[in-house]
């Protein structure tokens, strides 16, 4: 009788060993080792909008003397997406902070043709779902034919985490309002107008080995033998 | 010394259930709407961090009426919990002008959320 209660005993012990390991786990996630993915994002965390052969999101600094741009009609609204390369490898996190997002913009007249923009910042998911972390959104007044730089930027953000398979993206909306006929136009990827959104930390999680799983089951199955052997050797 | 081994795997079988009862519990408490109004220098910031345990669809617009007629903006997306979405609307008023700023949330199809900011220039 004894004998079978402390192997039952034993066994629950072992049973349990899986989801000790498996809560020490999300412990170890909620607090996680971090290294920063400096490999990926490049010296600072700053994303530049590229062209190449689709729209990217890099960490390289663009590289042409001119700039791309995109040409809005007043009365219009135009949508585009950018997406970073890089595939999450395990999981990474965005530290608390807040995201700015510099452009460059000017119009086909030097007065009343004024432009709204926003961003979005999220990460697709590897099913290919939009998930928004950040948006910001400003109207520019009489934006003017000369190119100017504007500047949106969020309060702080709290730390969100980013599963293995994501992708960062970020998406611009730009409306222009004013005389029909007129433009906007906002430009990216050159030299002196590096549109770019500038975010908190990124860092990527080190995932840990579960010690506790592996090695938690042997070591009580070795205990209980052990301790049956002396309680033999003790009777005897 | 066997009764008391069951007796301690019995008590952490027990408190392990317990936890993820409770878990379960927090996960369905619900979706939180935190409105946020700070002044950086000149500049306004108005708007909203979304939060859910659980994960879904929102929606979300904002109007508001500058000094040259109204503009609305809206979008829709997708919370994956632990975390959260902000929106921020940067808006510079005018001297003596007053910028209504309305935002509305909505969780899948229900409005949850709705709120009105009257932004001046001179306010602190």
């Amino acid at each position: 009788m004894r004998r079978s209660i402390l192997i039952v005993s034993m066994l629950i012990l072992i049973l349990l060993a899986a989801p000790i390991a498996a809560v020490r786990q999300v412990a170890a996630n909620s607090t996680p080792i971090t290294a920063s993915v400096q490999a990926e994002k490049g010296n600072d965390d700053t994303l530049y909008l590229r062209r190449f052969e689709y729209n990217n999101l890099t960490t390289a600094k663009p590289s042409e003397e001119k700039a791309e741009n995109i040409t809005v009609q007043v009365k219009s609204t135009t949508v585009k997406r950018w997406v970073n390369e890089t595939t999450v490898p395990n999981t990474w996190i965005i530290s608390r902070g807040s995201y700015n997002f510099t452009f460059w913009i000017s119009s086909s007249k030097d007065q009343g043709v004024h432009a709204n923009v926003s961003f979005t910042f999220g990460y697709i998911t590897p099913e290919g779902r939009e998930s928004a972390i950040a948006s910001g959104f400003a109207r520019i007044i009489n934006v003017g034919n000369s190119i100017i730089s504007r500047n949106i930027t969020t309060p702080p953000v709290e730390s969100q985490t980013i599963g293995s398979g994501s992708k960062l993206f970020i998406k611009v909306t730009i409306s222009a309002s004013g005389s029909s006929g007129d433009y906007i136009y906002f430009y990216y990827d050159g030299q002196a107008q590096p549109t770019q959104i500038i975010t908190p930390q990124i860092s990527s999680v080190v995932p840990e080995f579960p010690f506790g799983a592996v090695f938690l089951p042997p070591v009580l199955l070795s205990a209980y033998f052990i301790l049956k052997r002396r309680t033999i050797k003790f009777r005897a | 010394m066997p009764l008391l081994v069951t007796i301690i795997a019995l008590a952490i079988a027990l408190a392990l259930a317990a936890a993820s009862f409770m878990r379960i519990v927090h996960q369905g408490a619900g979706v939180k709407v935190a409105h946020l109004r700070i002044k950086v220098a000149d500049l306004w910031i108005v708007g909203f961090t979304l939060k859910s345990h659980t994960g879904g669809f929102y929606r979300y617009s904002m109007t508001h009426n500058s000094s040259i007629g109204l503009v609305s903006y809206s979008d829709t997306g997708y919370i994956e919990p632990p975390n959260s979405f902000t929106y921020a609307l940067n808006i510079k008023p005018e001297p003596n002008e007053t910028i209504l700023v309305n935002i509305k949330v909505w969780w899948g199809e229900q409005l949850i959320d709705e709120v009105n900011h009257y932004i001046r220039a001179d306010d602190e």
